[in-house]
């Protein structure tokens, strides 16, 4: 098989590389945001579960969730394992990252300064407001650095889709090396993670760098 | 009547008893200082007027309705309190501006999206504040594009754009350097003028004397002393009030 084959093979897969990497994105992001207002409640309980929640997700490997989702409810239920796997892959990504981004949500919630929180209720706002307007928004922008970390390594996590044999990109890489006995199809699938990356650093350069008209 | 009226009022944080039966008011147009050593209690009585420390006991009223009362020996407080907090406005010793907005919208955001004012004539109030601080030409600057001292003119415009009946100040000068601290004592004293109804914290004693109708000291969580400022340093009949203005007449 020529290099080009193996290129235009390999990136028939990105398609799906993507599917993965912005459904994720998609889903992570607000979930991860409903995980951390559970963690901060003031209902013992609920803020217990989001902690167990987090730990568990964050204390067992990704590979791991993704077996258990996609091949879970086989062993539990006699449910047939679905033939589309996106929807298992995302699922697992989508709660594990969820955990990931409420840890970061709650570190920038806990890092603004109580003045801001005393400003608004003096000023009358009510709760929501505080949060939506005054406290939401600079969040972001504290957080936006450890947000394009995790981006950054989800790009490189979609690879982990292999276990449940996902036809993405990495997949498709390693069916090739295995059967050519190649090593290339290694180098080229990090060829294409290492320019995925450039392109979603830059990206979130310009959002950071929009967001910093102003100093906290 | 008086806007503001606290009777018996008693907080603790744990063991430590920081307002021991305070009671004292404010009437309309009247401007009192309250002064004193640090850990006096003269900003834990500001931030329980303004709601953001709950006291255990006593009565807050302002223009005559209970916001916090005495039932059946424990201290309930209104549910209506966002009612209440229209009446009053605060300024921080730390500004507490929102950074992410421009001055216009720090000012403009609460009157329209709390208040439920129309946006126009908010803009048109606003920007008329703004002329009279001198500050027009920050309409579009972001807090961080100020000075100290511009910021906390900004702090005190914002809260004078909900239009309070009384307005609160929490050691406004405490943050700034000598030379910033008097364009935000100007400002203060114009309101005085104005017959603006304060609650002034300070340290800064010969402000307090100048400006203030009526003169409180605060020790160790009671009112030592009050009354006019000539009398309060002029005439002082408290040994505490006397050991506490000598440390600043030494310097």
């Amino acid at each position: 098989m020529t290099l080009m084959t193996m290129v235009m093979k390999m990136a028939s897969g990105l398609e799906k590389t993507c599917a993965i990497f912005f459904l994720t994105l998609l889903f992570a992001l607000p979930l991860g945001m409903a995980v951390a207002m559970m963690r901060g409640s003031k209902i013992k309980p609920v803020s217990a579960v989001a902690g167990f929640l987090i730990s568990v997700l964050r204390g067992t490997p990704l590979m791991l969730q993704l077996i258990a989702v996609t091949y879970g409810p086989y062993y539990l239920f006699g449910v047939s394992v679905s033939r589309n796997k996106l929807i298992p892959v995302v699922i697992a990504f989508s709660i594990n990252y969820a955990a990931y981004f409420a840890e970061i949500y709650r570190g920038g919630i806990e890092s603004m300064p109580v003045g801001q929180y005393e400003a608004a209720q003096v000023l009358g706002y009510s709760r929501a407001q505080t949060f939506l307007k005054i406290i939401l928004p600079q969040v972001i922008r504290r957080i936006l650095p450890s947000v394009t970390n995790e981006i950054v390594t989800l790009v490189k996590d979609t690879s982990m889709a292999f276990t449940v044999s996902y036809q993405e990109m990495f997949t498709i890489g390693k069916q090739i090396a295995n059967s050519e006995t190649s090593f290339i199809p290694f180098l080229v699938a990090g060829v294409f993670y290492y320019v995925f990356n450039l392109i979603v650093s830059f990206v979130m350069g310009k959002v950071e760098k929009k967001m910093s008209y102003y100093k906290m | 009547m008086s806007v503001l009226k606290m009777s018996n009022i008693q907080k603790s944080f744990g063991d430590n008893h920081v307002l021991k039966d305070i009671s004292f008011h404010v009437d309309k147009g009247e401007v009192v200082s309250i002064i004193g050593p640090s850990g006096s209690g003269k900003s834990t009585l500001l931030r329980c007027s303004t709601f953001l420390e709950t006291i255990d006991a006593g009565t807050i009223t302002y223009d005559g309705k209970n916001a916090a009362e005495m039932k059946n020996g424990k201290c309930v407080y209104a549910k209506n309190l966002n009612e209440f907090r229209r009446i009053f406005g605060l300024v921080f010793q730390n500004f507490n501006l929102f950074p992410h907005w421009t001055v216009l919208r720090n000012m403009m955001d609460a009157p329209v999206s709390v208040l439920r004012r129309n946006k126009d004539e908010v803009r048109e109030e606003c920007l008329g504040l703004l002329a009279k601080m001198g500050l027009e030409d920050k309409a579009n600057a972001y807090p961080c594009e100020l000075s100290g001292g511009q910021q906390q003119r900004v702090s005190i415009v914002r809260a004078l754009a909900m239009n309070p009946e009384i307005l609160f100040f929490d050691e406004p000068t405490s943050a700034l350097d000598p030379e910033l601290t008097g364009e935000v004592l100007k400002v203060i004293k114009q309101l005085a003028e104005e017959k603006m109804t304060m609650v002034i914290v300070t340290h800064e004693m010969s402000f307090a004397r100048a400006v203030s109708d009526r003169v409180i000291f605060m020790a160790g969580g009671v009112i030592v002393e009050q009354g006019a400022p000539e009398d309060v340093f002029g005439n002082t009949q408290s040994e505490r009030t006397k050991q506490f203005l000598q440390n600043y007449n030494n310097l």
